[in-house]
């Protein structure tokens, strides 16, 4: 009996058609970045991009040396790439789904640094536990 | 009672990481710049959960099918965060009387206020005979229901275009929702079904920014201002001249252009491309087989689903969209394209002569 796999299927092969222009957009962007600090988002799911596209990104960008994992409403992965201020990052739902993936032209992600009201209330939280704590020791 | 979206949101503890991914995550569905995230969660955070009523009329339910598969935002989170769903007869637990009166009871509650989803055709032959409920036939129920609506989301072909029921030659005399009500705001998101994403984040944009920008078909922009073919991964072999010519041949194998197979996707505005289907798994055209065209007007009468395009599609791509990048073949792509033309005549003319009946009128689509 013939599996599924016995089935010669090939993938298609793709012209990488699109990388070349993102590349010279991460340029511009990074230019823009150290001219103004301006930050730039491109939203990689809504452009056509064949596998060939993608290998060439992530061949011409390479690897660096921030992995940063989110665990918040599902993973997160931002990864910096092997070009400083161009981060990778790819938001997953609760069930493993990829429900976003872009490259963020910054200094660091919006979403990494600790926000200032989330900070508040750790601290209130803090202080309740050293409260908490020297009344139970003592 | 008066529970805003953000008090929703807050019940379940989420941090603003949590809701900075939300909002990314919903932006980049509606192909929103990340700035408008941060405008959707500010209004989000203090937008009253809205009463939504959904009626259903000459429809196969395979739009609901479809919806409750949405995976970003989904339909639980829409239902339990966003909106409150007061009448669906699919999903609702009620039946018979006890649903009725739910649903009166709703609309009284929220009259001038609700967003009201029509799922289907209404039939106007017979009186409206052709399709009753409780006593009362589509299109009386529909008037009614339309005067107390905020606004009306026309979901599906059906609802949008007459679809299916429409076709000719439309024995029970089918109509849009358009047709029937003409007072009322109407958004259409066509597609036999619609991409689930894509009805769930029309109401998510619905509640965020009020009425979207619409196409002159009545559908929102954000998700179908490109065609098909603006967005194919396999737009480079068009713009090469690279097409399949049956479904097993080199060029099939190959994952070539579609186009001289009868791929509609030139005059088909969707975003089956980017979004695609499945959770994001594959859209028909990564499947081997070209689009059917199923979220325009009268995509079930157009002459064939395998009958070639004629010539010339009208309109070109315009580059504003996403600084460029994404069009990157656009302009390879006119000359290419008056060579495929002339290869693709040549077909159109043999098939006609096979088929011996007129071409498929041509669709020039404007925004």
């Amino acid at each position: 009996m013939k599996t599924l796999d016995a089935i010669p299927i090939r993938p298609a092969p793709s012209p990488a058609a699109n990388a070349p222009a993102l590349l010279q957009e991460i340029a511009a962007a990074l230019d823009a970045l150290l001219l103004s600090g301006r930050r730039h988002c491109i939203d990689l799911g809504s452009l056509p991009l064949s596998p060939a596209d993608r290998d060439m990104l992530r061949e011409t960008l390479g690897t660096g040396e921030v992995h940063m994992e989110l665990a918040t409403l599902g993973t997160s992965r931002i990864e910096e790439t092997g070009v400083a201020g161009v981060w990778w990052v790819r938001h997953s739902s609760e069930d493993g789904i990829l429900l976003t993936e872009s490259l963020e032209v910054c200094h660091v992600p919006e979403i990494v640094p600790a926000d200032t009201t989330d900070i508040a209330v750790g601290l209130q939280r803090l202080r309740q536990r050293i409260v908490v704590r020297a009344s139970g020791e003592y | 009672m008066d529970e805003t979206i953000l008090d929703a949101f807050r019940k379940n503890g989420l941090s603003r990481r949590a809701f900075l991914k939300f909002c990314a995550a919903t932006a980049s569905l509606l192909a929103l710049p990340p700035a408008a995230a941060a405008a959707m969660a500010e209004k989000l955070a203090t937008t009253l959960r809205p009463t939504v009523i959904y009626l259903s009329y000459q429809e196969c339910t395979g739009c609901l099918e479809s919806m409750t598969r949405s995976f970003s935002p989904t339909i639980e989170h829409l239902m339990f965060n966003n909106i409150s769903l007061a009448f669906n007869d699919t999903l609702q637990a009620a039946a018979g009387e006890a649903a009725e009166a739910a649903r009166k009871e709703a609309m009284r509650k929220a009259w001038g206020k609700y967003i009201l989803i029509v799922d289907g055709a209404v039939p106007m032959g017979a009186g409206g005979a052709y399709c009753v409920a409780a006593g009362q036939s589509a299109v009386d129920d529909l008037r009614h229901a339309a005067q107390g609506a905020a606004a009306i989301i026309a979901v599906g072909t059906c609802a949008a275009f007459g679809g299916v029921p429409y076709a000719a030659p439309n024995p029970t005399g089918a109509v849009p929702v358009s047709e029937v009500v003409r007072d009322r705001p109407i958004i259409n998101v066509s597609g036999c079904p619609p991409i689930p994403e894509v009805m769930t984040g029309v109401v998510v944009y619905y509640l965020s920014f009020g009425m979207p920008a619409l196409d002159r078909q009545g559908r929102p922009l954000t998700f179908y201002g490109n065609t098909i073919h603006d967005r194919c991964y396999r737009r480079p072999f068009y713009d090469e001249g690279r097409f399949a010519h049956t479904f097993d041949d080199e060029g099939a194998r190959n994952g070539w252009c579609l186009y001289e197979l009868g791929c509609k996707g030139p005059v088909t505005y969707n975003a089956c491309a980017t979004l695609k289907w499945n959770q994001g798994t594959s859209f028909p055209i990564q499947s081997g087989h070209g689009c059917l065209g199923c979220s325009e007007p009268d995509f079930w009468d157009k002459g064939g689903f395998y009958r070639p395009l004629p010539a010339a599609t009208g309109h070109w791509p315009r580059g504003e969209v996403l600084g460029g990048a994404a069009l990157g073949g656009a302009v390879v792509g006119v000359g290419a394209a008056a060579l495929a033309r002339s290869r693709q005549q040549a077909a159109a003319a043999k098939s006609a002569k096979e088929v011996n009946s007129p071409p498929p009128k041509e669709d020039s689509h404007e925004h």
